[in-house]
C-alpha cells in the first residue's frame, strides 16, 4: 500500500466491520475507491448489473446471514438507482449500509454533471444517512453507520462521499472503538410491573392467539416464542415476514393471517380474547379493516419501536423493549395453562375453510409448490418476488426455521427477488436456494442473470408463467369487471434466454412432470432457469377485499 | 389542539431538515418552528408549534424521538411552562402612539416610521396586534413560539 487515501479507510471499515463482500456499481465519482480496492484481497466485490441489483443484493445478503448488507454506486443516475432497494430494506428493517459517490466536494450545489441531491431522497427512507465533508470522519462515520444499521430496530443508513474525499490523503488508519450517539436509544427488557400485567392477561384469557412478526426473527427470540405458545399452550399466528419464527409443523402453528393469509388464522384473530402482537407493525395487509380488527380481544403489543405501538392499533398494553429480553422475563413467571376448547374451536376452521386452489388440468403454483415442499422437504431457502406467487409460497410452503424465507413484504417491489437471491447465495454458499418468480418479474432485473453467470452461482429459478400480470389480473377479475388492461405480459422464450446466458433450462407444461422437472432442475449443476406453464386466470384466496375486516375473509372464487 | 414540542438535539447539519421533512411525511402542518444553540456545546432546542390532535401529536413525538440526533422530545403543557414569541411591528409614526402600546420597545425610528419589538405569549401578541391596527400598524413579524418548561 503506498498512500492512504479515504478510499482505503472506507476499505478497512468495511474490513473492520467483518464485511467479506459488497454489490456494487462503478462510475466517475466512485472509479478511486475501486483503484484502492486491489489492494484488498480478502473483500469481495460483486459487479451487477443495475444498481437497483446491487440494493437488493445487499438486501438478500442482509435478510439470508443476520449480518450488514453493503452496496455502493456512483453519483446521480447510480444512486438513484439504489433507492427502491433502499426503500425495500427501510420498509422491512435489513440492515443495510448503502455508500454512494458524490461530485467534488466544491462543486456541490452546481448542478454538476451527475450530482443529485441523494441525501434528500433518502432521508425518508433510511434510518440514518451522512455526508462526509473530510476523509479522516470516515472511521467515525462507518462505525456509527454500521452500529445504527444493526442495532435496536434495524434498518438502511446511507453514507454520501464526494469523489475528493476518496481521494484525500490521510496518515493512518485508526478504527473508532467508541460512538459518540446521546440520540439513539436501544431499549432492553421491560419492567416487572409490565411482566406481571401481561401475565395476568394471559391467566385471564380463554382465547389468547399471538401474532408473531418479523421482529421476532431479528432479536432471534424463536426459542422464548416457541417456549410461551408451548407453556401457555397459546396459538401462533404469523406475518409474511414471520413466517418460520414459529415452526409451521407445529401443532398450534395456524399460518399466515392477513389478506391473503389462512381463513382459520384470521378467524382465530378475529375471534380471540387477546391478541399478543410480537415484532410486528399491524400493518394495513395483515389487519385489514381496523374499525373490526379483534374488536373482542385486548391487545398486547410488543416491539423495540416504541413509535410502532399504537401507531395502527391501539394496545391495551404497550410493551416497549427488545424480544427477546421482553419474552425472557415473562417466561420466568409465566405458569402452565391448556387452552384445548379454543384450540379445538380453531381446529375446526381447519377442517371447514382448508386452503383449497382451483380446480384444473392445467399446472398451478399450488401444485407446483406442494411437490417443491414434499421434494426438498421444506428445507430450501426460498426467495420470492412479488405477486401472486409470493402469496401462494407463503402459503404452500411451510418452513420450520426463520431467515429461509426472503421476500420484499412491506414495499412489495417486483424485481426483488433474482438480485436477493444472489444476495442470499452469498450469505449461505451451501445451502439450496430456491427463486419462486413471476413472469412479469422475473422480466423486472433480468439482467442480473449474468451477475450469477460472472459469478459462476447456483440458483434454482422457478417462473411461474401466466402471462400476466397476475396479482392485479385477479383485483381487475375480482373488482373491476375483468377489463384486463395493462396486464397481459408476454415474455421471451426463456430457452433462449437461458441459452443465450449459458444456463441450464427446463420447461414444465403439465401437471405430471411437476416432480420430475423440480428432480431434474436439482440434480443439475448450476443455475437452472424452470420454466412452468401456469393456469393463466386463476386466483389467491383466502382473500380479505381492500376495505372488510378479517372476518369477512373470502374463502374461494 | 395547539400544542408545542419542544426538543434537545446535537447540533448537526440537517436536523431541521429532518425533522420537518417527518412532519410533512405525517402530513402535519406546522404552526411556527423556533431553533437555537443551548448553554451544553453542540446541543440546540427546537420549539416546534402544531395544531393537531391528541392522538397524532403522541404518535409524532414518537416519530420525532426516532430521529437519530434528537436527544431528547417532550411535549410542553402550557400551564407548566413559559411560552413566548416576540414580534416586530412597524407603524406609520404618530405622535404620542407609544403611550398606548404598553411593554414594548423602540427598535428604529425615522422620520415618519417606527419599528417596536413586543414580547409575550402568543394570546398577548395577539392582542397587541389587535390593538395597534388602528394605531397605523404596516407591518409585523412573528418570532414563532419558543418555550421553557417550569
Ligand atoms: C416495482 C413494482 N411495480 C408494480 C407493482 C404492482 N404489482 C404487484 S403484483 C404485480 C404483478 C406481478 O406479476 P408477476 O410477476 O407475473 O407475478 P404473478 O402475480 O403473476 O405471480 C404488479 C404489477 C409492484 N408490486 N412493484
Amino acid at each position: 500500500m503506498t498512500t492512504l487515501t479515504g478510499a482505503h479507510i472506507v476499505l478497512e471499515s468495511l474490513l473492520a466491520e467483518g464485511t467479506s463482500v459488497m454489490f456494487g456499481y462503478p462510475g466517475g465519482t466512485v472509479i478511486p475507491f475501486f483503484d484502492a480496492f486491489s489492494d484488498y484481497k480478502t473483500l469481495h466485490h460483486v459487479l451487477v448489473r443495475h444498481e437497483q441489483g446491487a440494493a437488493f443484493a445487499a438486501d438478500g445478503y442482509a435478510r439470508a446471514s443476520g449480518k450488514v448488507g453493503v452496496c455502493l454506486a456512483t453519483s446521480g443516475p447510480g444512486a438513484t438507482n439504489l433507492v427502491t432497494g433502499i426503500a425495500d430494506a427501510y420498509m422491512d428493517s435489513i440492515p443495510m449500509v448503502a455508500i454512494t459517490g458524490q461530485v467534488r466536494g466544491d462543486m456541490i450545489g452546481s448542478d454538476a454533471f451527475q450530482e443529485v441531491d441523494i441525501l434528500g431522497i433518502t432521508l425518508p427512507i433510511t434510518k440514518h444517512n451522512y455526508f462526509v465533508e473530510d476523509a479522516r470522519d470516515i472511521p467515525q462515520v462507518m462505525k456509527e453507520a454500521f452500529y445504527i444499521a444493526k442495532n435496536g430496530r434495524p434498518g438502511p443508513v446511507h453514507i454520501d462521499i464526494p469523489t475528493n474525499v476518496f481521494k484525500q490523503q490521510v496518515d493512518s488508519f485508526n478504527y473508532s472503538e467508541k460512538i459518540n450517539l446521546p440520540g439513539f436509544k436501544i431499549p432492553a427488557g421491560t419492567d416487572d410491573k409490565t411482566v406481571t400485567e401481561v401475565v395476568n392477561l394471559i391467566k385471564n384469557s380463554q382465547k389468547p392467539v399471538i401474532i408473531c412478526g418479523h421482529g421476532a426473527i431479528i432479536s432471534r427470540a424463536e426459542k422464548e416464542l416457541r417456549e410461551l405458545a408451548v407453556r401457555s399452550h397459546i396459538p401462533v399466528v404469523h406475518t409474511i415476514l414471520g413466517k418460520g419464527a414459529f415452526p409451521e409443523s407445529h401443532e398450534l402453528s395456524y399460518g399466515m393471517l392477513g389478506m391473503h393469509g389462512m381463513a382459520y388464522a384470521n378467524f382465530a384473530v378475529h375471534n380471540a380474547d387477546l391478541v399478543i402482537g410480537i415484532g410486528t407493525r399491524f400493518d394495513d395487509r395483515i389487519t385489514g379493516s381496523l374499525d373490526t380488527f379483534a374488536k373482542n380481544a385486548k391487545i398486547i403489543h410488543i416491539d423495540i419501536d416504541p413509535a410502532e405501538i399504537g401507531k395502527n392499533v391501539k394496545p391495551y398494553l404497550p410493551v416497549v423493549g427488545n424480544i427477546k429480553d421482553v419474552l425472557k422475563q415473562i417466561l420466568e413467571v409465566l405458569p402452565e395453562k391448556k387452552h384445548h376448547d379454543w384450540v379445538g374451536e380453531i381446529e375446526g376452521w381447519t377442517r371447514t375453510y382448508p386452503l383449497s386452489t382451483k380446480d384444473t388440468h392445467r399446472i398451478t403454483v399450488p401444485k407446483m409448490l406442494t411437490e417443491l415442499h414434499k421434494i426438498t422437504e421444506g428445507k430450501s431457502i426460498i426467495v420470492t418476488d412479488v405477486g401472486q406467487h409470493q402469496m401462494w409460497t407463503a402459503q404452500y410452503y411451510p418452513q420450520d426455521e426463520s431467515n429461509k424465507f426472503l421476500t420484499s413484504g412491506g414495499l412489495g417491489s417486483m424485481g426483488f427477488g433474482l438480485p436477493a437471491a444472489i444476495g442470499a447465495r452469498f450469505a449461505r454458499p451451501n445451502e439450496e436456494i430456491w427463486l419462486i418468480n413471476g413472469d412479469g418479474g422475473i422480466q423486472m432485473n433480468i439482467q442480473e442473470l449474468m451477475t450469477i453467470v460472472q459469478e459462476g452461482l447456483e440458483i434454482k429459478i422457478a417462473i411461474m408463467n401466466n402471462g400476466f400480470l397476475g396479482m392485479v389480473r385477479q383485483w381487475q377479475e375480482l373488482f373491476y369487471d375483468k377489463n384486463y388492461e395493462g396486464t397481459p405480459i408476454t415474455s421471451p422464450d426463456f430457452s433462449l434466454i437461458a441459452q443465450a446466458y449459458g444456463l441450464n433450462h427446463l420447461r414444465c407444461e403439465k401437471p405430471s412432470d411437476i416432480a420430475s422437472t423440480i428432480k431434474a432442475a436439482r440434480d443439475m449443476k448450476g443455475t437452472v432457469i424452470c420454466e412452468f406453464l401456469v393456469e393463466p386466470e386463476d386466483n389467491v384466496f383466502p382473500m380479505v377485499a381492500p376495505g372488510k375486516g378479517l372476518k369477512d375473509t373470502l374463502i374461494g372464487k | 389542539m395547539r400544542s408545542t414540542i419542544l426538543l434537545l438535539s446535537e447540533d448537526k447539519p440537517g436536523v431541521l431538515n429532518r425533522v420537518t421533512s417527518l412532519l410533512r411525511r405525517k402530513r402535519f402542518n406546522i404552526v411556527g418552528i423556533t431553533a437555537g444553540p443551548t448553554l451544553e456545546p453542540n446541543m440546540s432546542r427546537f420549539a416546534i408549534t402544531i395544531d393537531d390532535t391528541e392522538e397524532r401529536t403522541a404518535k409524532i413525538i414518537k416519530q420525532i424521538d426516532r430521529l437519530i440526533e434528537v436527544v431528547e422530545v417532550v411535549e410542553i403543557a402550557r400551564d407548566k411552562s413559559i411560552m413566548s414569541e416576540m414580534l416586530l411591528a412597524k407603524f406609520r409614526s404618530k405622535e404620542g402612539m407609544l403611550d398606548k402600546l404598553p411593554r414594548c420597545k423602540e427598535l428604529y425610528k425615522a422620520n415618519d416610521e417606527i419599528i417596536v419589538g413586543f414580547i409575550g405569549t402568543p394570546d398577548e401578541v395577539d392582542l397587541f396586534i389587535e390593538k395597534s391596527k388602528p394605531l397605523g400598524l404596516i407591518e409585523i413579524s412573528r418570532s414563532g413560539i419558543t418555550t421553557l418548561p417550569l
